[in-house]
């Protein structure tokens, strides 16, 4: 074709040639090592987290060769136990959540009209981090060292007297891993989503992924921390001793129970909310329409996401609550039937509105519909306290996750890689293999899940290796097992026919599904730079109100086109109504990420080997290394309001009061607080429910720890306003700086000083816990501490100003943190001794 | 910012009676059952009676000159959150404390 | 329970095959939200979580005039049963138990967590080390019970199952003084 560009084609061409080279990675595989793009890393993401199902479900061929026969001797027991074990760890934790959180990279910048994701490098380290932790944990079982205790561990099961060995290690160091990356991940959607956006998008016209994405990442951070927290008493009890789960010093198993579940219910509506996202987005599009009562769907997103904190205990009706703490649960547990009910019913209306097409991304939510009631009205049945009591723990219970997980989860997920797949490839899917691996795979699903009830029904329970013939179980076994066959034929076959697709289908056109949102309107494959500018718009589905909206974005009719700073921007907006308020400016390739998640992992994995000195010069390295990222952000001279374009003049985000990185602070917080206040609950737990219970002493306050605890409490929130101000007047803050300083000491010195005389972490679980009270505000100092050096330097060095406050401000959120729950942490040490 | 209260503060009071009432529940029964026996039924209607005027507040008072979307989801929150405190409550009503 | 829940699943896959015909309706918010949204699961699920609360509170182990007491604690892989009504009365994965009458098992574990299991009796309900669970069982007909324990508790898992021998009267009496029946 020979170029005849008119004039408004060859400046989309312009821009295009300057976005590219300020956006792109370097060639090669080094480009893969330092890109931060959400392009790149969702991708990356997206491709390690599908290696994960694979994995994931090899294992579970070999569970149903080992149970397709009574009295099987494929594998002996200990061997099974590992299967199986790995099979929920690797399902749930490496590809379940990281799957999402891969998509929501990729996809969740073009939905809401901006370039990048709000923090590009920690994405990159997210995902990093995960590829070291998620493939140690693969080694380790390929060496025979998998953990053994099914995939909730429960002590004492999982502690040393009962495993040794170091596979409980292994998935604990594995999971923290999977946290770190997770929590990343969701900081970084939730300032995304409430301030990236296109111009002129207001709440009410986000597209409804970014409202599910929102709700799952917020749910991330506030039911991750429980977690995070059960799984650091654990192995501070296998590693050093402290008895938090072990009942002659006071600990309790039950604790256990508790974190781990409330963190894994709402986990399962971390995990579908997503797809729910997802079926929203394409369901209206397959049916030619919008979606039903936009409003009513994002209510019941909420709804359910906070209605689900209060189901854990259904996980735990048969280990003796009494029945009115059951009935609560029970009662909670109906009722989130009722916004899951409001979702499905938008779907069918929906539809019941439109025209459908039998696109292939519809006939897999079809499949979701078909599979997700069932699972859906099986654990209505669970609500009910008396059939859990029969069924819990039995096969049962193992159909019924898996009908929601994969009919909630997969099958909306496959629609989703269909969907979007010309957006990542440029390619359009049209080859008939993807409608026979549906119909492989789908009623393959039905025949292994369905068999799988009924043997639970018979009594078959979860977990055993081997069943005897008489039992009756041999035919309902042998179909479960043919059908898994065929399910993973199935998706072998799915995997291929996209796989196909994405290098050989022919070209697609520009939003070939003719949908409304603005991830569409760009060029396919979607490049780096997502947009040639931030386009303004005017409702929930702009490209059908403009369809020419797509070649003005690209001859730059918007905010920001092209890049004429030469670095990487785009547009923050005020989070109600969308209104420009600040310009971004996002990093370019780094290999920070990548040399952080190393030392990262370093310090996570060495102990499993007994390396601690290894660990801890890694952690050492995590800091310094922390330490240089940000110092590599920033700037020395104030640059003052920028162009924005569109006759808008803007800050740019070094020089406001709150740059996205106080709101990942203030995010980043909420998981921690939430952290700290799970600590709180498991000391009231285990101080009402837990057996030998009051420990043989108390710990007295005394005068001196208190007063310097108090007294390092107001310096430290007193000292970084007084800094804020003195930078903000352009006068010296060394006083605020000093008074910091003296306040994290004293308050250092008062979690000290109780130590000093304080009882031995290994002889009680009131010991313990002091000892882990202390360690919260001792931890916390070491932070502020590092980042008040830091700042002090930055001052020094002339990176901050009246308008480049935010990093002072920064440091007096995380001071105010330290402060406030180290002054609680410290009170709720003494308080029994002070009373008793 | 009253539109990120009146969207959140009703299911977070919710979550917080919830999880009080259970802890509440757990610790009586832990402890022989006696000292908070009739204080249930009585934090259970606290919480409700709360939950109700924040109702109010919502339908009548504060986010009136919030935009119509964050109005409507404000208030449709509101109403959930009412419901599932009754909801989620009446069975202390029903039951026996500690059996 | 079965049969409702197949009819919800027809009911919403009829009305899915109708939604799939390709000629546009009007769907209105008051019927897909208001009616099959909120109140249409809202009724079936109070009733259904009331049964539940009745039902509970009918299995639960609430003083009975002729109400047996025994103990049952859990180890990797075994369970021991002791008697109330025969102090110093042992039994080793058997436990005995008079048919007819309402008896209390108090569960607990030395080692990690168990669940006594027994379905034709009763629901399961965890054996944990440190605590001390109540159980209710009831037998109707005397005969023998298959038991399992339920929660995954290692390698010797699979075979740690147990039974129950419910007695008639007379040789309920028999057992409790210590003789075979």
């Amino acid at each position: 074709m020979t170029p005849r560009l008119g004039p408004r084609r060859s400046r989309a061409l312009q821009l295009h040639r300057k976005l590219i080279t300020v956006w792109s990675a370097p060639p090669g595989w080094r480009g893969w090592l330092v890109t931060t793009n959400n392009n790149d890393i969702g991708l990356l993401f997206l491709g390690v987290a599908t290696a994960f199902f694979v994995i994931g479900g090899l294992l579970a061929m070999l569970i149903r060769i080992q149970l397709a026969t009574p009295r099987s001797a494929f594998m002996a027991a200990e061997t099974y136990s590992q299967i199986f074990t790995m099979h929920g760890t690797v399902m749930m934790f490496l590809f379940a959540i990281p799957f999402f959180e891969a998509l929501s990279i990729l996809l969740l910048p073009g939905m809401l009209g901006t370039r990048d994701m709000a923090f590009p490098r920690l994405g990159a380290f997210g995902v990093w981090v995960y590829i070291f932790g998620g493939s140690a944990v693969i080694v380790a079982m390929i060496m025979g060292l998998a953990p053994d205790g099914g995939w909730f561990m429960y002590p004492p099961l999982s502690s040393t007297a009962f495993s040794p060995g170091i596979g409980a290690d292994v998935w604990l160091l594995g999971i923290t891993s999977i946290e770190v990356s997770a929590i990343a991940a969701a900081v970084e959607v939730v300032v995304t989503v409430l301030r990236y956006r296109a111009a002129g998008m207001s709440l009410a016209r986000m597209p409804i992924f970014a409202w599910y994405m929102l709700v799952v990442a917020l749910m991330i951070l506030t039911a991750f921390p429980p977690m995070i927290l059960g799984s650091v008493l654990l192995e501070v009890e296998r590693a050093l001793g402290w008895p938090f789960y072990r009942v002659e010093e006071g600990g309790d198993p039950l604790l256990w129970q508790h974190l781990f579940w409330l963190f894994g219910h709402p986990e399962v509506y971390i995990i579908f909310l997503p797809a729910a996202g997802m079926i929203g987005t394409i369901l209206p599009v397959m049916a030619r329409t919008q979606i039903l009562g936009y409003g009513w769907v994002v209510a019941a997103a909420i709804s359910l996401a906070v209605l689900s904190f209060g189901l854990w205990v259904h996980h735990m009706f048969a280990t003796g609550i009494p029945q009115l703490g059951l009935a609560f649960f029970s009662a909670a547990s109906t009722l989130v039937a009722v916004p899951t009910a409001v979702m499905v019913f938008a779907w069918i209306g929906t539809l019941w509105q439109g025209r459908p097409v039998m696109h292939l991304p519809m006939l897999w939510i079809l499949g979701f519909f078909a599979t997700f009631v069932i699972g859906g009205l099986t654990g209505v049945m669970l609500a009910i306290v008396p059939f859990d009591w029969q069924v819990h723990d039995t096969h049962f219970i193992v159909a019924h996750l898996h009908y929601v997980l994969i009919g909630g989860y997969v099958f909306p997920m496959i629609a989703a890689v269909y969907y979007f797949l010309p957006l990542l490839t440029g390619r359009h899917p049209q080859f008939r293999l993807g409608r026979i691996a549906f119909w492989v795979t789908v009623p393959a699903f039905h025949l292994t899940f369905l068999a799988m009830h009924w043997a639970g029904l018979l009594g078959q329970r979860r977990r055993i290796a081997t069943y005897e013939a008489e039992q009756g179980w041999e035919a309902i076994n042998f179909s479960a097992s043919i059908g898994a066959f065929a399910l993973a034929i199935g998706f072998a076959l799915v995997i291929l026919d996209l796989g196909l697709n994405a290098v050989l289908a022919p070209r697609s056109r520009r939003n070939p599904w003719a949908a409304g949102t603005l991830e569409w309107a760009v060029p396919l494959p979607s490049p780096v730079y997502g947009f040639g500018a931030i386009p303004v718009i005017e409702g929930r589905a702009p490209l059908d109100m403009d369809p020419a909206l797509p070649h003005r974005i690209a001859r730059g009719e918007g905010y920001l086109a092209g890049a004429d700073r030469h670095r990487r921007e785009t547009l923050i907006v005020d989070t109600a109504t969308g209104a420009p308020a600040q310009v971004a400016v996002l990093p370019g390739n780094s290999i920070l990420p990548f040399l952080l998640a190393i030392v990262t992992s370093l310090s996570f994995l060495a102990p499993l080997f007994g390396a601690h000195l290894v660990s801890a010069l890694a952690l050492v390295g995590v800091a310094g290394l922390a330490v240089f990222w940000a110092w590599t952000s920033g700037r020395k001279v104030d640059e003052g309001p920028v162009d924005a374009g569109l006759g808008q003049i803007l800050p740019t985000s070094h020089e406001v009061p709150d740059p996205p990185g106080w709101w990942g602070s203030l995010l980043l917080l909420l998981a921690d607080g939430v952290h700290f206040g799970s600590l709180l609950f498991g000391y009231a737990f285990l101080w009402t429910i837990a057996p030998n219970w009051p420990p043989p002493s108390w710990i007295t306050p005394g005068l001196v720890g208190p007063i310097l605890a108090g007294g390092g409490g107001l310096a430290l929130m007193f000292g970084p306003r007084r800094t804020v101000r003195a930078i903000s007047r352009s006068q010296p803050p060394r006083t605020g700086l000093a008074l910091t300083g003296v306040g994290v000491l004293a308050l250092a010195a008062a979690a000290g000083w109780m130590l000093r005389n304080g009882p031995d972490p290994t002889s009680h679980a009131f010991g313990a816990t002091v000892w882990l009270l202390a360690g919260h505000v001792l931890l916390h100092a070491v932070i502020t501490l590092i980042m008040l050096g830091f700042l002090a330097l930055r001052i020094w060095r002339g990176y901050t100003s009246p308008r480049r406050n935010g990093e002072a401000r920064i440091l007096q959120l995380w001071a105010d943190f330290t402060a406030v729950t180290g002054l609680l942490a410290l009170t709720a040490a003494w308080a029994p001794g002070a009373f008793a | 910012m009253m539109g990120a209260l009146a969207v959140s503060l009703p299911l977070l009071l919710w979550m917080i009676g919830f999880s009080g009432i259970y802890g509440l529940h757990g610790a009586t029964c832990a402890t022989g059952g006696t000292p908070l026996s009739v204080g249930l039924p009585a934090v259970v209607a606290v919480t409700a009676a709360l939950q109700i005027g924040l109702l109010a507040w919502i339908l009548l008072g504060a986010p009136r000159q919030l935009p119509t979307f964050q109005r409507r989801l404000s208030r449709t929150l509101a109403f959930v959150a009412s419901a599932a405190t009754l909801w989620t409550g009446v069975p202390v009503f029903v039951l026996p404390l500690c059996a | 329970m079965l049969w409702s829940s197949g009819t919800i699943f027809v009911f919403v896959m009829v009305l899915l095959a109708v939604a799939l015909r390709r000629v546009p309706r009007i769907a209105t918010e008051r019927f897909w939200f208001w009616g099959l949204g909120v109140v249409f699961p809202l009724a079936i699920l109070a009733s259904l979580t009331l049964y539940g609360l009745i039902l509970g509170q009918r299995l639960a182990p609430v003083p009975a005039p002729d109400l047996v007491r025994v103990e049952a604690e859990a180890r990797q892989w075994a369970w021991t049963f002791r008697y109330a009504d025969a102090p110093g009365l042992v039994t080793h994965g058997l436990l005995h138990i008079p048919a007819g009458r309402p008896v209390d098992v108090d569960l607990t574990s030395v080692d990690v967590i168990h669940s006594f299991w027994v379905p034709r009796l009763a629901g399961k309900l965890d054996a944990i080390p440190g605590h001390v669970n109540r159980l209710r069982l009831s037998a109707d007909q005397p005969g023998d019970y298959a038991g399992a324990s339920a929660e995954f508790s290692g390698r010797g898992y699979t075979g740690h199952v147990f039974s129950v021998r419910a007695h008639a009267p007379a040789d309920w009496q028999t057992f409790l003084q210590g003789m075979n029946p």
